[in-house]
């Protein structure tokens, strides 16, 4: 079954509101009462799209991280902000979730199992990525998504990236140390520490506070990391 | 067999006795919570997460080197590692290495003198008092420059090419890394653990518990607390161990409860140099399955910390690696209080006597003799810009800026450099060598110090094997440990610079030990 979505969209404008996501068969159309001309709120250069009045049209070509090398959080993180942030849409109004079994995007493979905490924290934190005191906050501000530190599959509660994840934009330790000496004195750099290349998650904390380990032994003053305690 | 059985049912039922006798007497319910703890008898796990032949506790020098005898031995080996960062005190540590000799022979080269190791193996015993275990003291000795080398060669480790005579030692043995810290040998350790098959060490997972069963036999296996910290509560995992598990999980200056229980004095006011994880619960857990201990009373106090943090920086070393070139120690009056050549627990005592109204005490340079330890220039210039340390061209100088009474340092100063000339020390009784400098020329430096809690020489009893013995002096099968996990080694006192060489050559015993067990 595939339309213009031009056309689909005209046929199907009064379209009852979806409502309460588990009360809708996944996934949730697009043009219920918000995109009736789905090409308007498009970028101006962007191809038109043909396809199911849904998600999955989009991702014919922004296919999800687990299915791609190519960066797709710019795309998902101008979705998600959009859609669950702005909007309030719940996420099952786009993933088919099933607890304990499934978490997947409309047509496409499974990326991971939510457990019942999984799905407790799930929308907490997507909420705290778009908008919090927490480095999660500051990546979301530059379209960066879930799929970018945690890796092609669903966000385990424990996830702790690692160093090179980190480093696929943040160059590496010599260079972060080239840009964060001590301001009275050099030495007292975080990236240039006696402890050596320790883990990047040790200092930096996407979902709560941000605090630098060189206070946790010594008391002198530091440069103010990122989405630390004010 | 069976006799054993009976000794380890016996300490059971021993315990669940006193519960009784507590709840009769008084109801005093915390009483009875108590010795249920003394008895803590959990039942074995039903399944095992994971298998290992070779798990190790703990990612400093005795849990790196055992990590990488292990793995050598073709043992499937797994380091577990509590904090965040891996090295314990080990990566924080001064990178002080005593060794009567290495293949870079550098006290013949400098020639600074006799040394063997029957003179190494004397000085750590007679340093801890004689309370140290002569077999162990000398396994030390005789270990130290073969694991140096073996850091050399395999593992990249690189010394300057000084020797000092620190605190304690009657030779010029004590080795300094490049990097003055001890990742100067944790790096090195790492690198033969990773090379010989040795996995990095899973960080954030905390041994919450050591599996052995109530009738006794050999250690079964730990309980992992894995990860945790945000909204995650962590998971908990149960691992086997096959061939054995090795300690090596470092001392307990910060537990403030067993060193207050041990040693009330040392409250909560003193600082530590220590690392956030130098907690003791490795040790109650193998208490727990009835292993002895060796006097943990003996905690030491390292004389020169940084006096506002306890830190014990590069700073901070400079005091302790001074004696042999001359340095002097002083009061706020300008006086000395002590031989400057003593063991740490005298100067540490000699300090505290003096008052916390004295506090801090100085130990004061001049550039010539920093350099003779491998001080660095821009490390001074440093120190001096963080106003860690004091410099002028004068001794009145750093009286003035550190606050000494400067008429009397000026005295104290001409006077040491009279007993240097006279090779007497008429005060304090130092032995005088002729490496000692003269401090008639500046610049000169001052660095303030004072005690805070520094190393745990009590902890559980081990042979020459590295296996732990129980309460009955018989060996815990399949149980070994290495490092500051373990008592004996030093008695009463260690000797600065004997822990690394300790740590290092017990890792490697207990690691091939470890790894020999059978299946
Ligand atoms: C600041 C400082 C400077 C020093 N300088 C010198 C020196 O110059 N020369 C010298 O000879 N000695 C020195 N020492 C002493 C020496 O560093 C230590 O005795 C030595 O590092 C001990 O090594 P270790 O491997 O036994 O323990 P550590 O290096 O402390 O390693 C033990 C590890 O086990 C981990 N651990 C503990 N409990 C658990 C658990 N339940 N589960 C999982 N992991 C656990 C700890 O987190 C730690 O990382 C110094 C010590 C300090 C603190």
């Amino acid at each position: 079954m595939k339309y213009t979505f031009l056309l689909f969209f005209l046929a199907v404008a009064a379209y009852p509101d979806a409502g309460f996501a588990a009360a809708q068969e996944p996934p949730g159309k697009c043009s219920t009462s918000c995109h009736t001309d789905v090409q308007a709120v498009l970028p101006e250069n962007h191809m038109l799209v043909e396809g199911e009045d849904n998600i999955s049209s989009c991702m014919q070509c922004h296919l999800p991280a687990s299915e791609t090398l190519r960066d797709t959080s710019v795309f998902s993180a101008k979705v998600h902000k959009k859609h669950f942030s702005e909007k309030k849409l719940e996420c099952t109004y786009c993933h088919i979730i099933e607890e304990g079994l499934s978490f997947a995007l409309p047509g496409r493979e499974s990326i991971g199992v939510p457990d019942a905490q999984t799905m407790k924290f799930l929308p907490e934190i997507t909420a705290e990525w778009a908008n919090s005191p927490f480095l999660a906050a500051v990546h979301s501000a530059k379209d960066v998504a879930c799929s970018s530190c945690h890796g092609n599959r669903l966000p385990l509660l424990d996830d702790k990236p690692a160093n090179k994840t980190c480093f696929s934009c943040h160059a590496s330790y010599e260079e972060l140390a080239a840009k964060t000496p001590g301001k009275d004195h050099p030495s007292r750099n975080p990236h240039g520490s006696h402890l050596g290349p320790i883990n990047c998650t040790v200092c930096h904390k996407a979902h709560e506070v941000s605090a630098t380990y060189c206070l946790t032994c010594h008391t002198f003053d530091m440069n103010p990391i990122p989405a630390g305690k004010q | 067999m069976s006799d054993k059985v009976g000794r380890r049912s016996f300490l059971k039922g021993a315990a669940v006795g006193t519960a009784v006798v507590a709840t009769s007497l008084a109801m005093d319910l915390s009483l009875t919570k108590d010795a249920e703890a003394a008895a803590k008898t959990r039942a074995l796990p039903t399944k095992w997460d994971e298998t290992f032949d070779v798990v190790v506790i703990g990612s400093g020098f005795a849990g790196f080197a055992a990590g990488a005898e292990a793995a050598k031995a073709g043992a499937k080996t797994v380091i577990l590692e509590k904090m965040p960062t891996y090295g314990g005190n080990s990566i924080i540590d001064g990178g002080l290495y005593a060794a009567w000799d290495s293949e870079l022979h550098l006290r013949q080269k400098l020639n600074y003198g006799d040394d063997s190791a029957a003179l190494h193996t004397k000085d750590t015993i007679l340093g801890g008092d004689e309370f140290p275990i002569p077999e162990l003291a000398k396994i030390l000795a005789e270990g130290a420059p073969d694991a140096l080398n073996w850091m050399i060669n395999e593992g990249g480790c690189k010394l300057k090419p000084v020797l000092a005579k620190a605190g304690g030692h009657s030779a010029y043995r004590t080795h300094i890394c490049e990097e003055y810290n001890g990742r100067g040998y944790v790096e090195p350790l790492h690198r033969i653990a990773l090379k010989y098959g040795c996995p990095e060490p899973r960080l954030q997972n905390e041994v919450t518990w050591i599996w052995r069963a109530v009738e006794g036999g050999p250690v079964l296996g730990v309980e992992v607390k894995i990860g945790g910290g945000g909204r995650s509560g962590g998971k908990v995992a149960n691992i086997k161990v096959n061939r054995a598990l090795v300690l090596a999980s470092g001392g307990f200056s910060r537990d403030l409860k067993m060193r207050t229980d041990h040693y009330p004095y040392l409250k909560e006011s003193f600082l530590s140099t220590n690392h956030k994880g130098a907690t003791g619960e490795i040790i109650r857990f193998s208490q727990n399955i009835g292993a002895d201990t060796l006097p943990m009373t003996f905690i030491q106090l390292y004389p020169y910390a940084d006096p506002e943090s306890g830190v014990l920086d590069e700073a901070g070393l400079y005091p302790f690696n001074g004696p042999g070139a001359g340095v002097v120690y002083v009061t706020k009056a300008g006086k000395r209080f002590v031989s400057e050549q003593e063991r740490r627990d005298v100067v540490s005592f000699a300090q505290l006597k003096l008052g916390d109204a004295h506090k801090p005490t100085y130990s004061i340079f001049n550039l010539e003799m920093l350099q003779k330890i491998g001080a660095e220039q821009k490390n001074l210039d440093a120190f001096v810009a963080k106003k860690r340390i004091a410099v002028s061209d004068t001794v009145g100088g750093v009286a003035d800026q550190l606050k000494i009474n400067k008429a009397a340092l000026e005295e104290t100063v001409k006077k040491h450099n009279e007993y240097l000339k006279s090779g007497k020390d008429p005060e304090f009784n130092k032995p005088i060598t002729p490496q000692m400098v003269n401090m008639e020329k500046g610049p000169y430096y001052g660095v303030p110090q004072w005690p805070a809690v520094h190393h745990t020489m009590g902890g559980l009893r081990i042979n020459p094997k590295a296996q732990v013995i129980d309460i009955f002096g018989e060996i815990i099968p399949k149980f070994y440990a290495a490092g500051e996990v373990c008592g004996g080694v030093h008695g009463s006192n260690r000797l600065g610079s004997n822990a690394i060489p300790d740590a290092t050559v017990f890792g490697r015993v207990a690691g091939r030990n470890a790894a020999a067990e059978k299946a």
